[in-house]
């Protein structure tokens, strides 16, 4: 079955654990800095997205660090079919950018 | 005595606020938990029917309302949240979970959202929905029902129950739209008398209950053979509630039979005769007061094979 287009928030932590490891905090950090501020995934939505991912085997637990302020953070990794994933909604906003582009000329 | 002063002056004070909010009001909730901090009362344990609040005054925090039945980790659940200032208060053990975070003005007001999309927003409203869909469904059944054997046997005192679960049906279509509107950030005007509506629908309960068990009681009922020497079978019902009786008959014999319903001036209220008839849930109204049944069969025609078949039986109820 055809991909749903994903969320930002779906979308950001996909592509932030395609750098690699990363607890939900970086995550939202790094999604923050990347957008410039534009994007931020609360607790709730990164929870329950979180959740969504794992059930669907898109990323995975993989075990915990402790950060600098001593508190264990649990980590969380990209599987291949997460990686999938986020390659085909980058070529589906390719496609959509380009064809906006050939519309509206690139303005 | 000394140790005694010393503990009540280092006992915080507590208050418990009864204050109900329906699930599609929890916006409305939070907004009065914030309020609440402001004015120093912290909440210490959410209950579905009172909170229980403690008083300081050295602290301000903004609070945030969670609904999920189905949390699979906890542990994953409270640390996704505390890694984002977020301190878990409470949980009520119908699914929703309070968390609070330390006010600070220089923050935007982003950071005392949990839900940061719309997507995820409505994923709210959606599980409180699906938690509903059990109690929709039996509540339709139930209503069906209702209405089917009202339009079988309509009876005043049954009224009442249909037009709880009438009630009840539109809370819940009301609840389902209302927490959706809620979760999109479209808050409703004016808030549901809850409490109240509640309040009403148990008197409503109580009431109806005791007016069906008044019916109940209203019943005659009887079921036995005709001998030769019958003649006539006299049986009382007492109705304790004026309300629609419905007469189930059926004489089976060869004699000619009287049914007859007196009232308490000896008055014919209902009659009925002939050889071999049936009467089928015909409705009839009685008002409160004792009435007489009265069978009567003219048994002297009948041959000795006839009457073995006699049998009488009524029900009025």
């Amino acid at each position: 079955m055809r991909q749903e287009p994903l969320t930002e928030s779906y979308f950001y932590i996909l592509l932030c654990l395609f750098e690699g490891v990363n607890h939900g905090y970086g995550i939202m950090q790094m999604t923050g800095a990347l957008s410039k501020g534009r994007v931020k995934i609360g607790s709730g939505t990164m929870y329950g997205a979180t959740s969504n991912m794992m059930k669907k085997g898109w990323i995975k637990e993989c075990g915990s660090e402790r950060d600098s302020g001593q508190e264990r953070r649990r980590l969380y990794e990209l599987t291949d079919i997460g990686k999938e994933v986020l390659l085909s909604e980058i070529i589906r906003l390719r496609e959509v950018l380009s064809n906006a582009e050939k519309i509206m000329g690139g303005k | 005595m000394q140790k005694k002063l010393w503990e009540e002056n280092n006992m915080a004070k507590m208050k418990v606020s009864h204050k109900a909010y329906p699930a599609w009001e929890y916006e409305r909730e939070i907004l009065d938990l914030n309020q609440e901090s402001i004015e120093g009362w912290q909440l210490v344990k959410a209950g579905c029917f009172g909170s229980k609040f403690e008083e300081d005054h050295s602290i301000v925090y903004r609070y945030q309302m969670d609904f999920d039945q189905h949390i699979s980790n906890k542990m994953r659940y409270v640390e996704a949240f505390r890694e984002q200032g977020w301190e878990h208060v409470s949980s009520t053990f119908n699914g929703w979970h309070f968390f609070r975070k330390k006010y600070d003005s220089k923050l935007p007001e982003e950071e005392y959202q949990i839900y940061t999309d719309m997507p995820s927003r409505e994923e709210l409203a959606s599980r409180w929905s699906r938690f509903m869909i059990p109690l929709g469904v039996f509540s339709t059944v139930i209503l069906i029902l209702c209405i089917l054997r009202m339009i079988n046997a309509f009876e005043i005192s049954r009224l009442g129950i249909l037009l709880e679960f009438v009630v009840l049906e539109l809370i819940l279509i009301n609840g389902v739209i209302g927490i959706r509107k809620a979760a999109r950030g479209e808050m409703a005007k004016k808030s549901f008398p809850f409490g109240r509506l509640l309040a009403l629908m148990v008197l409503g309960i109580l009431f109806f209950t005791t007016v069906a068990t008044l019916k109940e009681y209203s019943s005659a009922e009887i079921n036995q053979k005709i001998g030769k020497d019958t003649g006539i079978v006299e049986d009382t019902l007492n109705v304790k509630l004026p309300d629609y009786y419905y007469v189930d008959f059926v004489g089976s014999s060869g004699a000619a039979v009287t049914f007859q319903i007196l009232g308490e001036d000896e008055t014919v209220i209902y009659q009925k005769n002939g050889k071999e008839f049936q009467i089928e849930n015909e409705p009839i109204f009685l008002k409160k007061g004792t009435y007489r049944i009265l069978i009567s069969y003219d048994t002297t025609s009948l041959g000795q094979a006839e009457e073995k078949n006699c049998e009488l039986s009524y029900r009025i109820d």
